[in-house]
């Protein structure tokens, strides 16, 4: 019997030693957010996570951004004998519905935006080093308005998040839009006041948002609230701020060469780089795009209505649109009855690509087209002197409308004067209506093919009643076309199902 | 008195005799003496086989070598042979030499002993629901993974195969009860293990599965999806016993997805492009055969060699083994090299120690799993009209970027390579302190060392899904250790005639660190093997990352058996778990379990019964739980992911910020399980049944669940929400029989299972899979893992019957838009009149209703026989293959040539166009998937013992098996098996690697 008390001596010791520390397990190879975020330095990593979603992600400027931002308007169609065009064209002929996945990855990809705001602007006020603290703080805050006056133009009313929300805040309503675009102008107006411009970043700093980039969105947010004193007031800001200008030559601004051109106001992140994520190497912006069968996987293309639209020889046109005609520097077809001498096959089923996006094959990275750095600008200064032309027009101010349209014209012209090189004459049209409509027309071509599209069209009928109405159902023959409901898009359906009753559809989608 | 003394002499002589028998193995009485080998069915000798004359007490027992001798009066003719696990065998004793007796395994017979956790118990004392399997069930299978012997022949256990080779079955114990990891635990000899891939078949003398929670509830937090216990062959006192065997044969591609050929898909181009693209379809034959070109017939073989034995103090089985298994798919294969030593020492009359050490070193090459879903989505859908190279031997692209050169993928995934070290052991004391209580010491670890290398070399075959742009070097580290220290003492007491107690009680620890180091490095300046190093990786090319996390456990367990008159029996069992991986005030979880049982036959009452020999009712409840949850789930940590470096200025950036949201009250799942049996066995226990009602509730889900409304913007992770029910039944009928020389047995199994989802929190958990238009849901009063989608009710057959749907609503709406003729018909599920995503519904359960399994074996003189069938019965199939023209150029399965055309309307099959509103993930994909398939069929034959003898063997046997070779299905697919591991991939055909037949002839032999 002697044993049977060693035994319990061992097994009780055992249990004494296991019961203390036995169980605690701290976090290995991952670093805890209170450990990370203890070094103040560390919040312009999370700062750095926001510009990491506009470097180049799928989700960013993939099939989301097509459905959401271009495909209810005219300039691009879905290439049909492709799974993901089929899908973008349903917006096109408005037979999506609250279900579309595409319209779910939007939303998903937004609101993890802006929780990567929300993450920075949560830990700023605790932090020491002040400088630190306000310059992440402005960057994280216009992003935050960038996004959300993304959201309110897509969904309208949305649910909004002003910091991380706990576990029992995941599930709340929608706010209304003036409640958005409260905070969208407080945000920015944030912004203006601490974000170092350009000058300030210096060169290492090219690539990060400024204090003109964020006064060029607050002009652009007041434009969209046709205040149009206010859009005047802060795009006039940006003009006479001196920081930013028209890009030389219009064909040349979206070059590779010219990431941070002087006219870049919010460049976007693609740099090929063969050690990020093997396989995972291209551009999916190009991806999207090029010619299906020779490079790209051409799933949409600029459509017919877009090349009606410009004005005779406008050198744009040439410039934003590739024809069959057009070659490739380098390029030697896939197809075996097309010359090799840079020339394009082209499926049936287009006659356009985006020029805008295809360069000499020597910009190739490994020989790829998708491998292009070629970015999407976010914001341009020309899109600037848009807003401050339109902006004056509606305020009387007609003078200033036709000087800067002309600085626009100007520039597409290869910087000469109608009269040195007799193509787009300059606009002298006075009457609001008239010269609003050039106006629109003028952005619709500046800007075409960059996102901005379907936003404006929403935005017109509003402006001029029944001018997208019209628009879409007379001009285009979109019968399905109903501006109440196809203005916003429905709140994806899952997000109804999971809220269960606190998140409700849309009116017009009810 | 003189009627004692005789009685008394009688009784010393008869006891002389059995002496005799024992020890002497000679026989000495009247009569003759009767000798012979006896063996199991795969030839092995059985050493310590009692043989008995029947009817009397005469007794001997074989020897090392499986002879034996024995002495048999002249008026008896009958010898019972008698071995635990084996089936008893009666056989009449004529001439003198029986030749080779042949013992079968017996589904467990009423004596046997059958492992259950922390010990054994007779069978017939069992309170829970548990199957076993023996040795030679499990090495006929002949495959790389011993868990696929449990396939059709342990009720209540689905078992998928997985066709690359090396691969582990995907094994769910009575249905699902997690959206997480369902797989069970696997204890190989005390050990606790993730999987059993390391293990030779060959050393496994048997295998249980616990399935209720009376079985399992003394594994307490991990036991809620089933326990596996693997036992080892041991060593056997007596004479070295020396095992060679060895098998080699091929696999093959049992079945083919039919797609069209050269002609047949340029005739499918002419129908889906409405042009004559290809004028003349006849005239380009058959085209590249991309399955001929990517598959092949893959050798396996499989050697063993073991020494086992022992003296009276000493018992040792010492084993090695190689497998090595060439996949069907060109460029991969799988082998491994395994050594055991299970040893064991009697150091004094109270003291035992042992071990049981075991070794494996294996080696997987070929295409990694993410890319092989690529691979063989491309395989179905490339066009035959492309040849595998160019003219100029480079690899053709597939006519889409999204369609890879399948062939092309197999070829670079060639360097592709996991080695992995394992090494899985443990040391045990035994100590007796007084007459029935033991104390148990066991300390092991499970020490595992995986290095995972794969250059790939710069190619571009087409962008951007097959190329590379610069060439690649992967080097993958992972060191796993883990250690365990058991603790137990049992007592076992017989109390008076009626009262048998048998307690025990322990105390666990268990300690786990993993970590892991990748390196990623580009541009290498060589292609040569001899610079695939990551130290040849030219500077900043290089990135490396590390995981690591350590877990811990902490343990105290206790279980009660009590009987009373061997007829009313009592288990009751309670585990106390703490685990590292739950918020500091939820670490512990506590299960606990009732078991009663009653054996009914052994009642006074029902010995009047004589046809009855076996009657038991059982029934159990318990609770058990489930810790299968990645670490740290209740810390806020930071995620820094190099893809989203911001680039300012050209230069990347790095990044970080808190992705995921965390749960520090997260606590543990539990399982409650009801389950009720019954035993019965009649026909001289010929016949058996054993029949089993269960009921699993998994309350407190681990599970990820979106965030309702979806706007925090941050990645959901575990909560404890949610539950899941499984209910069932399963059985297992079981016949033996000779006919004069003639033996058989046929075993009869079924399960069944039916899975409810009881709640998730109010929300929908969805699932898609890459490269698939199927959906899978796990929602409430549904099966988890459900199909959603279209129902189909039709095919629009003219414009007259679309206009005749738009009539449906009054809204004006077309009913479906863009509908033509040719089109299926979805229905209108929610009744609005016109279809939108609302509609899509439950359109099949990836769940079987039903599985069985038929064994029947039969063995005549020297030859037997045995054959195992099994089939699954409805479940569904969602066959991505068949409707996946996302392009216009997809090659398509023959099914197409009859599509839907203005001028063949009487088809099954909808018009053929790309991106149609046929395309929809909808009923028309969901296919049957029930199948009935030719499991194993194996046929051996003895060589004559007289041949034998003159080259001092004692034992050769030779067979032919062959495993998988048929299915009978109406499923059109590579295989009606779809292991995915994912519960909510369950069932999603075409990204799997096929699940392959194979043919072998082996030989065993005994020295």
């Amino acid at each position: 019997m002697k044993n049977i008390k060693y035994i319990l001596l061992v097994t009780n010791i055992l249990a004494l030693v296991s019961c203390t520390k036995f169980l605690e397990k701290s976090p290995q190879a991952v670093v805890s957010d209170e450990l990370f975020f203890a070094d103040d330095a560390n919040v312009e990593k999370a700062v750095n996570r926001i510009y990491g979603t506009i470097s180049w992600r799928e989700y960013t400027i993939g099939r989301q951004s097509f459905s959401t931002h271009e495909m209810g308007g005219e300039d691009i169609v879905g290439n049909t004998n492709n799974g993901i065009g089929t899908v973008l064209n349903m917006f096109q002929s408005y037979t999506y519905d609250a279900s579309n996945a595409y319209i779910q990855q939007y939303w998903d990809r937004t609101y993890a935006n802006l929780n990567f705001c929300n993450q920075v602007i949560d830990r700023t006020p605790a932090m020491k080093n002040r400088t630190l603290a306000e310059r992440a703080e402005s960057q994280a805050k216009f992003f935050r308005a960038y996004y959300n006056f993304d959201l309110v133009n897509v969904f309208g009313q949305a649910p909004l998040r002003d910091h991380v929300p706990s576990a029992a805040e995941y599930d709340i309503p929608k706010s209304n839009e003036d409640a958005i675009y409260s905070l969208i102008i407080k945000d920015l107006e944030y912004a203006i006041e601490k974000l170092p411009t350009r000058g300030e970043w210096g060169a290492a700093g090219l690539g990060h948002v400024t204090k003109g980039t964020a006064q060029g969105l607050l002009a652009k947010v007041y434009l969209f609230r046709q205040d149009y004193t206010k859009a005047q007031q802060y795009a006039n800001d940006v003009i006479t701020g001196g920081e930013y200008s028209l890009f030389a030559d219009y064909r040349a601004l979206f070059s590779p060469d010219n990431l941070y051109s002087s006219e870049n106001m919010m460049p976007g992140g693609y740099l090929f780089t063969s050690t990020i994520w093997s396989g995972r190497w291209y551009n999916p912006y190009l991806q999207y795009q090029g010619v299906a069968g020779e490079f790209g996987d051409g799933v949409v293309y600029p459509a017919d209505a877009l090349v009606n639209s410009y004005e005779t020889n406008d050198p744009r046109e040439a410039a934003t649109i590739f024809f069959k005609t057009d070659k490739v520097t380098g390029w030697e077809s896939k197809n075996a009855n097309t010359p090799k001498d840079g020339s394009v096959y082209f499926p049936s089923n287009t006659n356009y690509a985006n020029k805008k996006v295809i360069w000499p094959k020597s910009y190739w990275n490994n020989g790829e087209f998708s491998f292009q750095n070629v970015n999407p600008m976010f914001m341009r200064y020309a899109e600037i002197l848009l807003i401050y032309a339109e902006a004056s027009n509606e305020l009387g101010q007609s003078g200033n409308a036709l000087t800067t349209l002309e600085q626009i014209r100007y520039r597409a012209r290869g910087n000469k004067t109608f009269a040195d090189a007799g193509v787009l004459p300059e606009i002298i049209a006075t009457d609001k209506a008239e010269l609003r409509e050039k106006i629109w027309h003028e952005r619709h071509i500046e800007l075409a093919l960059e996102g901005h599209r379907w936003f404006d069209l929403v935005r017109y009928n509003k402006v001029v009643p029944g001018y997208t109405e019209n628009l879409l159902k007379n001009v285009y023959q979109r019968a399905n076309f109903n501006y109440n409901k196809f203005s916003r898009f429905p709140i994806p359906q899952n997000m109804i199902t999971s809220s269960q009753g606190i998140l409700t559809q849309n009116d017009a989608w009810k | 008195m003189k009627k004692t003394t005789l009685l008394y002499f009688l009784n010393r002589f008869l006891l002389f005799i059995l002496f005799s028998v024992m020890f002497f193995h000679t026989g000495n009485g009247q009569g003759k003496t009767v000798t012979g080998v006896v063996k199991d069915s795969s030839g092995t000798p059985l050493p310590g086989v009692q043989v008995i004359v029947k009817d009397t007490k005469i007794a001997a027992r074989t020897a090392a070598d499986g002879k034996f001798s024995i002495a048999v009066p002249d008026n008896q003719h009958v010898l019972v042979f008698r071995y635990i696990g084996l089936a008893t065998e009666e056989l009449p004793a004529t001439g003198t030499d029986m030749g080779n007796v042949i013992l079968k395994p017996q589904s467990v017979g009423l004596q046997d002993v059958v492992v259950v956790g922390y010990g054994v118990q007779r069978k017939s004392d069992l309170t829970g629901a548990v199957s076993s399997i023996k040795a030679a069930d499990i090495t006929k299978i002949g495959g790389s993974n011993a868990a696929e012997a449990l396939q059709g022949k342990a009720p209540g256990v689905l078992v998928l195969n997985v066709g690359a080779p090396g691969s582990a079955p995907i094994v769910r114990v009575r249905g699902i009860g997690t959206n997480g990891d369902p797989n069970p635990l696997y204890i190989v000899d005390g050990m606790f293990v993730n999987d059993i891939q390391y293990l030779n078949s060959h050393d496994i003398a048997s295998m249980e599965i616990l399935k209720d929670a009376s079985a399992t509830a003394i594994y307490g937090s991990r036991g809620a999806n089933g326990v596996i216990l693997v036992t080892t062959k041991k060593g056997r006192s007596g004479k070295a016993v020396v095992n060679v065997s060895g098998s080699e044969g091929f696999q093959f591609l049992t079945r083919r997805y039919d797609v069209a050929n050269g002609s047949e898909y340029a005739r499918l181009q002419n129908m889906i492009t409405g042009t004559n693209v290809y004028p003349h379809p006849d005239s380009l034959g058959e085209g590249t055969n991309w399955f001929d070109k990517s598959t092949q017939r893959g050798w396996v073989k499989d050697y063993q060699l073991s020494i086992s034995g022992g003296s009276e103090n000493t018992s040792y089985n010492i084993s090695g083994g190689y497998f090595k298994q060439d996949g069907v798919m060109k460029f991969t294969d799988y082998d491994r090299f395994t050594l055991r030593a299970n040893n064991e020492y009697r150091l004094n009359k109270r003291l035992k120690i042992g071990h049981n050490l075991s070794m494996s070193n294996s080696n997987t090459t070929g295409i990694a799993s993410s890319s092989g879903l690529r691979v063989f989505n491309a395989l179905v859908r490339i066009s035959p009209l492309i040849s595998v190279y160019d003219a100029n031997g480079n690899f053709n692209a597939g006519q889409d970027p999204d369609i890879i050169n399948p062939y092309a993928a197999l070829y670079y995934g060639k360097d592709a390579n996991n080695k992995s070290l394992r090494f899985v052991g443990n040391g045990w004391l035994n100590y007796e302190v007084i007459p029935g209580l033991v104390f148990r010491s066991s300390y092991g670890v499970d020490y595992s060392y995986d290095r995972y290398h794969y250059f790939e070399p710069a190619y571009t075959i087409s962008s951007p899904n097959q190329i590379h742009a610069s060439n690649s070097l992967t080097e993958n580290h992972v060191n796993n250790k883990v250690w365990l220290w058991e603790n137990t003492l049992t007592y076992d007491k017989q109390i008076g005639k009626d009262h048998h107690l048998n307690l025990l009680g322990g105390i666990t620890a268990q300690d786990g660190t993993y970590d892991k180091l990748e390196g990623v490095g580009t541009g290498l300046a060589f292609d040569s093997p001899d610079y695939q190093y990551l130290g040849a990786v030219p500077a900043g090319n290089l990135s490396v990352t590390s995981t690591a996390y350590s877990e811990s456990m902490l343990s105290y367990l206790f279980r009660a058996n009590y009987s009373f008159k061997d007829r009313y029996l009592f288990t009751g069992t309670f585990r106390a778990d703490g685990s590292s991986k739950f918020g500091p005030d939820n670490r512990y979880g506590y299960f606990p379990s009732l078991a009663l049982g009653w054996r009914v036959s052994e009642e006074n009452f029902m010995q009047r019964i004589s046809w009855i020999d076996n009657l038991k009712l059982r029934a159990s409840w318990g609770q058990v739980g489930n810790n299968k949850i990645n670490n740290y789930i209740a810390y806020s940590t930071v995620t820094q992911d190099p893809v989203y470096n911001a680039l300012f200025n050209g230069v990347y950036a790095v990044n970080g910020t808190v992705t995921n949201a965390s749960n520090p009250a997260i606590k543990w799942e539990r399982t409650v399980q009801t389950d009720a049996g019954i035993e019965f066995g009649t026909l001289n226990k010929r016949l058996n049944v054993e029949f089993d009602y269960f009921n699993r509730d998994t309350k407190d889900l681990l599970l990820i669940v979106p965030i309702p409304g979806g706007s925090a913007g941050i990645t959901p992770t575990y909560s404890n929400v949610g539950s899941i029910r499984n209910r069932g039944i399963e059985f297992l009928v079981n016949w033996n029989d000779h006919v004069g020389d003639f033996n058989y047995g046929i075993r009869f199994s079924g399960s069944t299972y039916k899975n409810t989802v009881l709640n998730f929190g109010g929300q929908i958990i969805s699932s898609t899979q890459f490269l698939s238009s199927s959906v899978h849901r796990g929602e409430k009063g549904q099966p988890i893992g459900y199909f959603y989608g279209y129902k189909t009710i039709g095919i629009f057959q003219s414009q007259a019957q679309i206009s005749e749907y738009n009539g449906k609503n009054s809204q004006g709406k077309e009913y479906q838009a863009n509908a033509k003729p040719g089109d299926l018909i979805y229905a209108d599920t929610d009744g609005n009149g016109y279809i939108t995503g609302n509609d899509q519904t439950n359109i099949g359960s990836p769940h079987p209703k039903f599985i069985g399994g038929l064994t029947l074996t039969a063995s005549y003189k020297n030859f037997d026989f045995a054959i195992d069938l099994m089939g699954s019965f409805g479940a569904k199939i969602y066959n991505t293959a068949r409707n996946q023209i996302t392009t216009t150029t997809t090659n398509l399965h023959k099914d197409w040539l009859r599509a839907w055309t203005p001028t063949n309307t009487n088809t099954d099959m909808p018009r053929l166009a790309a991106n149609s509103n046929n395309s929809w993930g909808s009923s028309f994909n969901v296919q049957d998937g029930t199948y009935g398939k030719i499991r194993n069929v194996e046929l051996g034959y003895n060589m004559q013992k007289s041949l034998l003898d003159k080259v001092k063997i004692s034992n050769l046997r030779i067979y032919v098996n062959l495993t998988n070779p048929l299915y009978i299905t109406k499923y059109k697919g590579f295989s009606p098996e779809i292991a995915n591991g994912n519960v909510l991939e369950m069932g999603t055909d075409f990204s799997t690697y096929p699940v392959s037949g194979t043919a072998r002839i082996g030989v065993n032999m005994t020295l």
